[in-house]
């Protein structure tokens, strides 16, 4: 047993993540430790752990084959954390969640966390299901806990059901996957490939089969459709992290999955994926347009967005890599920037647009910070969106991928839309109610603290282009 | 502490951002005399800087006293690779202390002058900004930094001579400077891009350095542009920039009128800092001039020019300022003449002198408006020595200075200008000589009207009139006593003396007839030559002859100037009561009418240009367009059908279709899982018929 | 390859083809006589009381969710058991030990946290909150 602890070793956030979920669930139990503050337990946890992963280095194959950590998955998992523990900020300013239910919440989070940490790590398609599943099942959990909203149960159940859907779908491509060439492990999974299966029906079956769980984690098309119900019923808190976090790290599960193939393979697997990307950018952009509910409207912003993101996983190369990984914070920080400012200004949990009319009259600061996230997601210079995008298509462009360019420029130009609708709502429409927002001005800080990198960073971008040099290899 | 050398130029830019955007706040909160305190701080600290390195510098063998630090890529486009990069040599160690040093004294002296001004922060933080462009401007190692001060300092003497800008002269004074200046930097401009032209032609990188341009003259010479040697042209074009910098024929006429800033700007500005940035931009790029031999004639030509025309506008105005403005420009002529004839050290020796007597002679002028109330005018003014000693005092010795008295330092730097004219061309050395005559007389004139005689004015005036506080006092004392003697610094070797400035500055900028003799105009190798003097020492009976002449035509002069205002005033009376004296002061005192002159043939003309094309515009441009539309008016409104309704529903549609397909996607969310998990099937089956299919 | 997928579909084909040929068949062919007292679910003879189609309390479904999880825990210790004496062999027993121990202890704090919020007791108390408002 003793040989196992090497492997252990390497993944110490890892273990003090699993510690902190036992003692999350075990914590309520104890009367003593009860009364502790878990948030700032939590915290801290995530700051050890965050501590921990930026001490590691190298790259270790761990546990024979299942589990791989690099450079790329540090540098993911330090994200990870670093949103959480925003999303903690947010949990502190909604009341949507019942805050008796800290102990479970952070538990649940801490079993998501970990399952997020090994889907990045993964190098195994077990690992892989694993993973899945230990980062599915607390989201729906947390979806179902908006006591603001009767709908969020039978969101969470759509989202359940789905889910399960999706995951059998992966098991079964999985399996024509393990048929084909005996074996779980991603690299001996394209060498058993090899070149003869390339065009073969099967072939794509099998990938697009095993893609189906990860498109669903990522709410690529076609398996968003649990995306608006369970974004729109979900505690905004939740919504946010739901909309940065997993889908981030089914991307990276994509990106590790497809990374070892053959070169004979790429051609066909590009092209897959394209299609895939050029769907969801497309259903994502035009379906937005009709929405009334902000949430929702977000929920498809964010399926476009995946869209996008995914062009930079189909170029199948260390670019695209690097332009994923330098999207991934500007992506956070306008996500959750944008969440946060909707929590501040949504009276009774009223999440209909015309409900933010007239906002900037009384937040002015606010709705401006909210402006430069929007403007951001839609891509215009100077934010640092706009940066990001550009890279995306830069390397989808190298590599000659026109239809995917013209369908991201199309669903730019079409997304540009609603999100400035949004900003007419809030800023040209007359007031109809007025807003008594809440007594901190925390949240205003913090939607400020989001849009100011944004506008830094769109600026003077190579900071963040050199942090992201290291995911181009995986060391 | 020459490490510390890329900090002058900061210190006064920081300095003029902190005041400029709080300084209100902090007047409010310290009081005026701190922000004054302030607003010198950096300045003085830039100052320390400055003589601290220079005093390094003279400890170091003369080979090793160019240092270039260089920062930081400025511009890097292809092969036009410009750095932010700081040159401290000789030249520039001398001219970072002149500005630094006089500047700091200056603004020490502006605490008194503008005391009770409302808006005593902003010339702070103006006069700041002033000095550090032009720090910049001599530090610069490359022509495009020497042009970034070159830039800012023209801007910060727009806002500072148009300080007061309530009053509407005042502005467009401020406005008439900026804009000559800019006619004289687009040659600064055109000549920059000759050589950068004829530089990328030929080499791999540009750099615009100047140890680089230096390296580059020979392969340069061998061009022409449009029939005209390059170096000549570009020499040319940099000579038109520094005429607007430096008020020269025909390009002054913005320095009289600048006297409407506060004195310490035109002490500062006008005496001793701007107006000999052209000086300089001559003294480092020597090695371009002294291969433009048509330049240097044409330059020394409109030097002689304008040297002789402005003392001929001096001698006849009664503002005590714009004696001293005209006295300024005829001064940088003969400077300008200095670096015609290429005897580039002479010249600025000069500027270094110049800068000492002009400003204590500006700051005295100025102690003494401030004494009368802002009373400019010499006709109200009289016997103010025995009210306001130390200012008369200093004054009567800056005057000294300027006159060539023996012994000054005007006399040296004069004299030796005299005495390279005249190896050059006789009809030069005459033009300078007659000029020093008249230079003596009206600034001697001044003295006599203001500070001797009776008192001229109102007797209210004459009560309330006194010394000024010490602050304002004790730097007018400390240049002119650095008037009277920063002459021996450079010594003739006839006097006993060894040239000391010329041989300092001889690793940078060599004369002309120096590079003659030894035949390399454009290396640097540091040698210790002692200026070559006219041939041997057979003509030390010209140089003493002339330098005899020259006093006593001056003293000549001063005592005419004597005689005329002190002595008997009704000669004067009479004399200027003929028609033909009258005329002529007529004449005179109303500047030869230039600025009218400009109006009638520049202004004039170009306002009825702009007139002309404004009604040709109304009338011939836009009466065709209208003839277009009347005549395609059946046409028009056809166009307009098909737009409305077929373009535009053309856009329209395809809005519509995205939101209907939207629209579409987005009910499709049916939110009955079962119809979604099939709905899912069906994309997803469709999906991977695609993939099967078309791949 | 694609041949022996298509094996395991012709068996998959034959298998519900044969079920639903020997329904075909039974319905075919065998007599239809239904009355009333066919159709009554079986209550051990008793005659039942009242409508079979009822809310079941849900507190049945929680024990019985709870019970499969532990039922299928006991299904994973099963195997290990089974081999036990072989790994200790092998040299991996205390490995086998440790990693089953952690499985059964991962799964004891799950239910520890169940038995102490109460999911468990068969009568929960009544927590007062403010309902939320239904729209």
């Amino acid at each position: 047993m003793f040989n196992t602890l090497p492997h252990l070793a390497h993944l110490p956030a890892h273990l003090v993540l699993s510690l902190g979920l036992l003692f999350f669930f075990l914590g309520k139990t104890i009367p003593g430790i009860k009364k502790l503050p878990a948030t700032a337990i939590f915290i801290a946890m995530l700051a050890l752990a965050a501590a921990l992963e930026a001490s590691e280095t190298g790259s270790h194959d761990l546990f024979f084959g299942m589990v791989q950590t690099d450079s790329f998955s540090r540098l993911y998992n330090q994200l990870y954390f670093i949103v959480s523990a925003l999303v903690v900020v947010m949990l502190h300013f909604s009341d949507e969640m019942d805050r008796e239910n800290d102990w479970e919440n952070y538990g649940l989070l801490s079993c998501l966390i970990l399952g997020m940490m090994f889907m990045t790590s993964a190098s195994h398609l077990l690992m892989a299901v694993i993973a899945i599943e230990m980062v599915s099942i607390p989201s729906y959990l947390l979806v179902a806990l908006n006591r603001k909203n009767p709908a969020s149960k039978e969101a969470s159940m759509k989202y359940i059901l789905f889910g399960s859907f999706a995951t059998g779908v992966m098991l079964y491509g999985m399996s024509f996957l393990f048929g084909m060439t005996g074996s779980l492990t991603f690299a001996d999974i394209w060498n058993g490939l090899g070149s003869e299966s390339v065009g073969t029906p099967i072939y794509y079956l099998a990938i697009g089969f095993t893609l189906a769980g990860m498109s669903f984690k990522v709410a690529a098309v076609p398996f968003h459709f649990w995306c608006p119900d369970a974004y729109q019923a979900a505690p905004t808190p939740i919504t946010a992290f739901l909309s940065v976090a997993p889908k981030v790290a089914g991307l990276t599960l994509m990106m590790r999955f497809f990374a070892d193939h053959l070169p004979v393979q790429g051609d066909s697997l590009t092209q897959m994926l394209s299609i895939v990307a050029i769907v969801t950018m497309v259903v994502g952009s035009f379906a937005a347009l009709k929405q009334t509910d902000i949430k929702r409207l977000l929920a498809y912003s964010s399926i476009a967005h995946a869209g996008f993101l995914m062009m930079g996983v189909a170029v199948l190369n260390t670019d695209g890599r690097q332009a994923v990984f330098f999207y991934i914070p500007i992506y956070i920080l306008m996500n959750l920037g944008a969440f946060m400012a909707i929590i501040y200004l949504a009276q009774d949990h009223d999440y209909k647009i015309s409900a933010f009319n007239g906002a900037v009259k009384s937040n002015p600061l606010l709705v401006t910070a909210f402006a430069v996230c929007t403007l951001s997601l839609a891509g215009i210079p100077p934010f640092a969106g706009f940066v990001g995008k550009f890279y995306l298509f830069k390397v989808a462009m190298e590599k000659g991928l026109y239809p995917m360019i013209l369908a991201a420029g199309i669903s730019t130009v079409v997304s540009l839309y609603f999100y400035v609708s949004l900003l007419k709502v809030m800023i040209i429409d007359q007031e109809a109610r007025t807003f008594s927002p809440l007594g901190s001005k925390v949240p205003v800080v913090f939607v400020s603290l989001c849009a100011l990198p944004l506008v830094f960073l769109g600026l003077y971008w190579v900071p963040l282009v050199n942090w992201a040099d290291k995911v181009r290899l995986f060391q | 502490m020459i490490s510390m050398i890329p900090l002058v130029p900061i210190l006064p830019l920081v300095g003029a951002l902190i005041i400029g955007l709080f300084g209100k706040r902090i007047q409010a909160t310290i009081g005026e005399f701190a922000t004054g305190v302030l607003g010198c701080a950096m300045p003085g600290l830039a100052a320390l800087i400055s003589f601290g390195s220079f005093f390094e510098l003279i400890a170091r063998p003369a080979t090793d006293r160019i240092i270039v630090s260089h920062l930081a890529p400025w511009v890097s486009v292809a092969d036009f690779q410009v750095e932010w990069a700081f040159r401290y040599d000789p030249l520039s160690a001398m001219m970072l202390m002149i500005i630094t040093g006089i500047g700091t004294l200056i603004h020490v002296y502006s605490m008194g002058y503008m005391h009770e001004d409302p808006s005593y922060w902003r010339f702070f933080s103006y006069i700041n900004l002033f000095l550090g462009a032009m720090l910049l401007l001599v530090l610069g190692d490359n022509l495009l930094i020497m042009f970034l001060g070159w830039e800012g300092v023209g801007l910060c003497s727009y806002l500072l001579i148009g300080f007061w800008f309530n009053n509407p002269d005042y502005a467009y004074a401020g406005r008439k400077a900026f804009i000559v200046n800019r006619i004289g930097d687009l040659g600064f401009l055109t000549g920059m891009f000759t050589l950068i032209l004829f530089s990328a032609a030929n080499f791999e990188v540009v750099t615009l350095s100047f140890g680089e341009l230096q390296g580059r003259m020979d392969t340069l010479a061998q061009y022409t542009l449009w029939g005209f040697p390059v170096l000549e042209v570009a020499a040319f074009c940099f000579f038109v920039g520094a005429i607007g910098k430096s008020a020269q024929i025909p390009l002054y006429v913005w320095l009289p009128d600048a006297m409407a800033g506060p004195t310490p700007v035109s002490a500062l500005i006008h005496a001793a800092t701007m107006v000999t940035a052209g000086v300089y931009m001559i003294a480092r790029m020597y090695f371009m001039y002294s291969l433009a031999h048509f330049t240097l004639e044409f330059i020394a030509i409109i030097a002689a020019l304008t040297c002789f025309f402005s003392a001929t506008i001096g001698m006849a105005q009664f503002d005590i300022k714009k004696v001293l403005a005209y006295s300024t420009v005829s001064q940088l002529g003969y400077m300008f003449l200095a670096m015609g004839v290429g005897a580039y050290s002479a010249g600025t020796f000069h500027l270094l002198t110049h800068a000492a007597f002009k400003a204590a002679l500006f700051m005295g002028s100025g102690s003494v408006i401030i004494a009368m109330h802002h009373e400019q005018d010499m006709r109200k003014m009289g016997g103010l020595l025995k009210k306001m000693p130390i200012t008369g005092w200093a004054f009567i010795f800056a005057t000294l200075a300027i006159m060539g008295f023996p012994g000054t330092s005007g006399f040296f730097s004069k004299d030796e200008i005299l005495e390279k004219a005249f190896e050059e061309s006789v009809w030069l050395w005459l033009v300078g000589f007659i000029v020093a005559g008249m230079t003596s007389f009206y600034m001697w004139r001044a003295v006599f009207m203001t500070f001797f005689g009776e008192f001229k004015g109102d007797h209210h005036t004459w009560e309330h009139c006194h010394e000024q506080p010490k602050r304002t006092v004790v730097p007018i004392a400390i240049l002119a006593a650095l008037a009277l003697s920063l002459g021996f610094l450079n010594v003739p070797d006839f006097m006993g003396g060894d040239y000391s400035f010329s041989r300092y500055l001889s690793p940078v900028v060599k004369n002309l007839e120096e590079a003659q003799v030894h035949g390399m105009p454009d290396s640097i190798d540091g040698e210790q030559h002692a200026p070559v003097h006219a041939e041997e020492h057979g003509d030390l009976l010209i140089e003493v002859g002339l330098m005899v002449g020259s006093v006593t035509w001056t003293l000549l002069t001063a005592f005419l100037a004597y005689y005329l205002y002190l002595v008997n005033p009704k000669a004067r009376e009479a004399l200027m009561s003929r028609a033909g004296p009258q005329a002529v002061f007529k004449v005179l005192n109303n500047k030869y009418y230039v600025d009218e002159f400009y109006d009638l043939v520049v202004v004039g003309p170009l306002k009825k240009c702009y007139a002309f094309m404004g009604d040709f515009d109304k009338y011939v441009v836009d009466g065709a367009v209208n003839l277009a539309g009347y005549v395609g008016r059946g046409l028009g409104i056809l166009a307009g059908f098909l737009d409305q309704h077929i373009v535009d529903g053309a856009v329209n549609e395809v809005a519509w279709a995205s939101q209907t397909t939207g629209k579409g996607f987005s009910l499709l969310q049916s939110g009955r899982i079962q119809a979604l998990v099939g709905a899912t099937l069906v994309f997803f089956a469709a999906v991977l018929t695609v993939w099967i299919v078309y791949l | 390859m694609l041949f022996n997928f298509g094996v395991a579909l012709t068996f998959l084909i034959v298998m519900a083809g044969f079920v639903a040929g020997n329904l075909l068949v039974q319905l075919l062919l065998s007599p239809h006589n239904n009355y009333d007292a066919k159709k009554m679910p079986y209550d051990c003879g008793e005659e039942p009381v009242g409508s079979g189609y009822r809310q079941y309390n849900l507190r049945f479904y929680l024990v019985a969710l709870v019970f499969v999880i532990f039922d299928v825990e006991i299904a994973f210790m099963y195997p290990v058991t089974a081999v036990f004496k072989d790994l200790t062999q092998d040299g991996w027993g205390l490995m086998a030990f440790v990693e089953i121990a952690i499985f059964v202890l991962i799964l004891t704090v799950a239910f520890v946290y169940t038995w102490s919020e109460g999911g468990l007791d068969w009568i929960r108390e009544q927590v007062k909150r403010p309902t939320s408002p239904r729209e």
